[in-house]
């Protein structure tokens, strides 16, 4: 160590006025005074304490000692540099950087460096402010941050706090994932801007945070691109900041659909208890009205040789008679009795399919091959080719994956898929602007499942009507035309017989696509093992 | 002249129904109301080649008349006519050599094709 005369002539500089090192040896930051070349020739008591060192044991030494590696190493270049060029990074300001202390442990502590220079010496001089407490107690904030925002966001509702004005202060992971905007970039803007999808039930929302008062709306219907989502909003007004709220959105989708799903499971149970005692009941005078119509005709008609031979017995003219029954309209009356009777009993037994639960009849079915026949079905129904003509239908077939197969009650399913067509035959032709009528079938394998789609570019459905479609006696369909039941009996096929699911797609304008979904190993509840394989 | 059909029906104006048509069709028609009467009418020697069943009935059911007026007139041929055909009798029917029987399923719709089913096989039998 090379302690010359100059040096100490400097040292005694530090400490020469009684005040200034009165001062020095007594403020509670610790005070480093070093040469140009960084060799230490103040250090008072604070900075002792601070590091661990006696002033004897650092004087003439470099102030690397009192740095960790990552800051010594390039401080020789620093001052050297800062010296020639005046370039600063430090000097005549300060920053936080970390202090190694005798023992080789390091600490925070913010560090401000004035230049000196003055006729007996060039150097610097560092005031050592301790940032242990402040960083721990920093780390403890954020700490505590972390807990508050990691509790928010394990909640699996959007948490969203806004202010008086309703903009965005705050929100939760939920928040970032549902929002359609980054909510970093939503921050001080207006909650709406967050949910353009709830722009419709906005208002009341709105107002509940203006007047910092809690508010429920549930089961708020949300369109998405191609369903409708429900979701609960409530706002809590905050606890202990003045005007501002949290608003809180659960999707509550699937519990809607459960429930839905409930009453409607129910509604059919009650239809199809009945179902099976009065289709008897029903067919019977049916029969007697139907068959007595037929009899009637017949025994009007000339063509039968016992009705001449009566009719020549009392003098009746049989060809005069059937000219008054044609003039006043009688013949049409018969075929009107004859068309409701047999309307009535289709109805009779679309009610008895929901009592059917036959095992037995579960076969192995390959799909395509059942849409073959529904499709010849549907080129000869009676009802279709009344309202439409089914060959003008474009129809378009898919098949994705490697199998069709499905175990299902083969006549059941038909009647499903029957259903679906007719359905899209008539919706198509209720729309007079409809050029090119389409219906797209498609089968694809999903593995333990087999989806069917039958989707048609008809003039879709508004949601009030899609969310009914199911119901039993629920028909958009003039009065006549359709019972109300073909549907809710395809639902009760697929779901309940089949243990699967069927759904639809619609908007206005946007054609309808109903999709059904049926287990491979389909079979049918109560039955065992009897319907599978 | 048709072959000769007893309609089996507890109700009157589906027998009448059915014994007109039947009969412009030229064939001769008995009805009974009941499987007993019907049983008991055959058991007296009526002849007849083709019974036409409903399956609910009072008393016996529709069922267990074929099977009974089977056992006593084997040569007699069957038709179902009925307003509801639970899977389980006609299974009960398959166990048979019944097991064939028609049905046609109330209201029928065209009489003309019950006519011709009674017509052949009433000339099989």
């Amino acid at each position: 160590m090379d302690f010359s005369l100059e040096r100490a002539q400097r040292v005694r500089f530090w400490a020469e006025d009684a005040r200034v090192r009165s001062i020095i040896e007594n403020v509670a930051d610790g005070v480093v005074g070093i040469d140009a070349e960084g060799y230490v020739e103040l250090f008072n008591p604070a900075a002792e304490r601070l590091f661990g060192y006696a002033a004897g044991e650092v004087m003439g030494h470099n102030v690397k000692l009192l740095m960790p590696p990552q800051y010594s190493e390039h401080h020789d270049a620093y001052l050297e540099r800062y010296l020639s060029t005046g370039e600063a990074r430090i000097i005549g300001s300060g920053r936080e950087v970390v202090g190694r202390r005798k023992n080789g442990s390091t600490f925070p502590m913010y560090l401000s460096v004035g230049d000196v220079t003055v006729p007996e010496l060039r150097g610097f001089i560092g005031i050592v402010h301790d940032l242990t407490e402040q960083k721990a107690a920093e780390q403890k904030l954020a700490q505590a941050r972390e807990l508050l925002q990691s509790i928010i966001d394990s909640i699996p509702s959007a948490l969203v706090a806004v202010d008086g004005q309703g903009r965005v202060t705050h929100w939760n992971r939920t928040a970032a994932r549902e929002g359609a905007i980054d909510p970093e970039a939503a921050i001080g803007r207006p909650f709406a801007e967050l949910f353009p999808l709830l722009q419709t039930h906005m208002d009341p929302l709105r107002q509940a945070v203006a007047d910092c008062r809690p508010l429920k709306c549930e089961r708020l219907p949300v369109p998405t691109g191609t369903d409708t989502r429900y979701v609960d909003v409530m706002v809590y007004p905050l606890v202990h900041d003045s005007g501002g709220s949290v608003v809180r959105i659960d999707d509550v989708t699937e519990r809607v659909r459960i429930e839905e799903m409930m009453v409607q499971t129910e509604k059919m149970m009650s239809v199809g208890g009945l179902a099976a005692g009065m289709a008897h009941e029903i067919n019977n005078p049916l029969g007697i009205v139907a068959q007595g119509c037929q009899n009637l005709q017949r025994r009007l008609s000339k063509d039968i040789p016992e009705n001449r031979a009566v009719a020549d017995e009392l003098g009746l003219d049989l060809d005069v008679l059937g000219e008054y029954l044609a003039r006043r309209g009688i013949i049409r009356f018969f075929a009107g009795m004859r068309e409701a009777t047999a309307r009535a009993s289709r109805i009779v037994s679309d009610m008895l399919a929901y009592s059917r639960r036959s095992a037995s009849s579960f076969v192995p079915i390959h799909l395509n091959e059942l849409i073959d026949t529904v499709l010849r079905l549907a080129g000869h129904d009676y009802d279709l080719r009344k309202s439409y003509d089914f060959r003008r239908i474009h129809i378009s077939r898919e098949m994705t994956g490697a199998s069709d197969e499905v175990y299902c009650d083969e006549m059941a399913i038909e009647q499903v898929l029957l259903n679906l067509m007719r359905n899209a035959a008539q919706a198509m032709a209720s729309s007079a602007s409809l050029q090119s009528p389409e219906i797209q079938l498609r089968v694809a394998d999903e593995g333990s499942r087999v989806r069917v789609e039958v989707a048609d570019n008809g003039p879709g459905m508004s949601e009030d009507v899609s969310r009914r479609l199911f119901e039993p006696f629920f028909t958009t369909k003039p009065a006549g035309v359709g019972t109300g039941l073909g549907l809710s009996v395809a639902y009760f096929i697929v779901t309940e017989q089949h243990r699967g699911t069927i759904e639809v797609e619609t908007a206005p304008g946007r054609g309808t696509r109903f999709i059904v979904r049926l287990p491979r190993e389909g079979r049918p509840y109560g039955s065992g093992n009897s319907g599978g394989r | 002249m048709g072959p000769a059909i007893l309609v089996v029906d507890d109700e009157p104006a589906i027998c009448d129904n059915l014994a007109a048509f039947l009969e412009d069709e030229g064939m001769r028609v008995h009805t009974v109301q009941s499987g007993e009467d019907a049983l008991s009418r055959i058991a007296a020697g009526l002849p007849i080649q083709v019974c036409i069943v409903d399956l609910r009935l009072p008393g016996m059911s529709g069922t267990d008349a074929i099977l009974q007026i089977h056992r006593i007139a084997p040569m007699v041929r069957f038709i179902i006519h009925t307003g509801s055909a639970p899977d389980s009798v006609l299974s009960k029917l398959q166990e048979t050599a019944l097991g064939s029987t028609p049905v046609f399923k109330k209201p029928v719709g065209d009489m003309s094709e019950l006519a011709q089913m009674a017509a052949a096989l009433g000339t099989e039998s």
